[in-house]
């Protein structure tokens, strides 16, 4: 009697594994970061500035959403507590830069005095 | 009124056992306390650090230790956390100079530590923990915070074969059992 081929119930998937260069700490696997949305959340318009109303509609909600290239918050929940900007490709997952976001908002507050 | 007397107990009743070559024991003497370095302070606190402790600060996710069996450990660029045996404690007057420039606030209470140590405590923490625990990425006296089994812990290099491993002490059983298990399955 010709024997049925088995068909393997579990379906197993290619794992990813996500490494994030931290700019003090070093490389440290995804799974201690939170994501925390576009970065564009830094830049929080004035609360009374000229259409403050619609821009603060487009902060809330209105994201760029590329496919490539995008600037992301992440922050090291089970680690030091730091906020990154992550800059990661969407489509392959390469991570191409990685900031501090307390170090880009101290520049932004210099270059606006 | 009652005369009323309270004891300390221990959050895994001074858990203690070997399964495969490591032993897993609770750490029950010990005091915690979190040193945050306030915003625009830095250089005071590194100044003051060195002045009460003859020592330099050490660098982020390094330890100092102080005395025998109290260590520093610097989890952050702006926190670090000094844990000291209870029969060792710094004087008070240490502690009060320590206080004039950090925010320090008692933790004892909220860490549950467990030594792990023995030849296959390396097999058995790389089931759980994320780091590169090899010996040049991970060395002896560096501590991490991090997750382990989706808890998050904090994890000290005591030497190359004993660790520290500080978890919350509300989760501290669920910790347990996961350190366990991974023992277990070696």
């Amino acid at each position: 009697m010709k024997k049925a081929k088995a068909t393997n119930p579990i379906c197993i998937r290619e794992l990813r594994i996500m490494i994030i260069k931290h700019p003090l700490l070093g490389p440290r696997d995804s799974s201690e970061f939170v994501y925390k949305g576009d970065a564009s959340l830094l830049d929080r318009p004035k609360w009374n500035g000229q259409k403050s109303e619609k821009k603060f509609y487009e902060y809330g909600y209105l994201r760029k959403n590329p496919a490539g290239s995008h600037r992301e918050l992440w922050y090291h929940e089970q680690g030091d507590r730091s906020w990154l900007v992550v800059t990661r490709n969407t489509i392959s997952h390469e991570i191409e830069k990685v900031e501090l976001a307390r170090d880009i908002a101290r520049k932004k507050k210099a270059k606006a005095k | 009124m009652h005369k009323l007397k309270l004891q300390k107990e221990s959050f895994l009743g001074g858990f203690s056992k070997t399964i495969n070559n490591v032993s897993v024991k609770e750490i029950i003497d010990h005091r915690i306390t979190s040193l945050a370095i306030p915003l625009t302070s830095e250089k005071k606190c590194a100044s003051e650090f060195k002045k009460i402790f003859k020592k330099l600060m050490p660098e982020i996710e390094k330890s100092l230790s102080i005395s025998q069996g109290n260590v520093i450990f610097r989890l952050a660029s702006d926190l670090l956390f000094l844990c000291e045996n209870s029969n060792k404690k710094l004087s008070k007057a240490t502690f009060d100079l320590l206080k004039r420039s950090f925010y320090s606030t008692d933790q004892s209470g909220g860490w549950c530590c467990l030594q792990v140590s023995g030849n296959n405590v390396l097999n058995m923490l790389e089931r759980i923990c994320p780091l590169d625990l090899a010996e040049e990425r991970f060395k002896t006296l560096d501590v991490r915070r991090t997750s382990m089994e989706h808890l998050g812990v904090i994890i000290f290099k005591k030497s190359p074969k004993e660790f520290l491993l500080y978890s919350a002490s509300s989760s501290s059983k669920s910790f347990l059992h996961a350190v366990e298990t991974s023992c277990k399955n070696l």
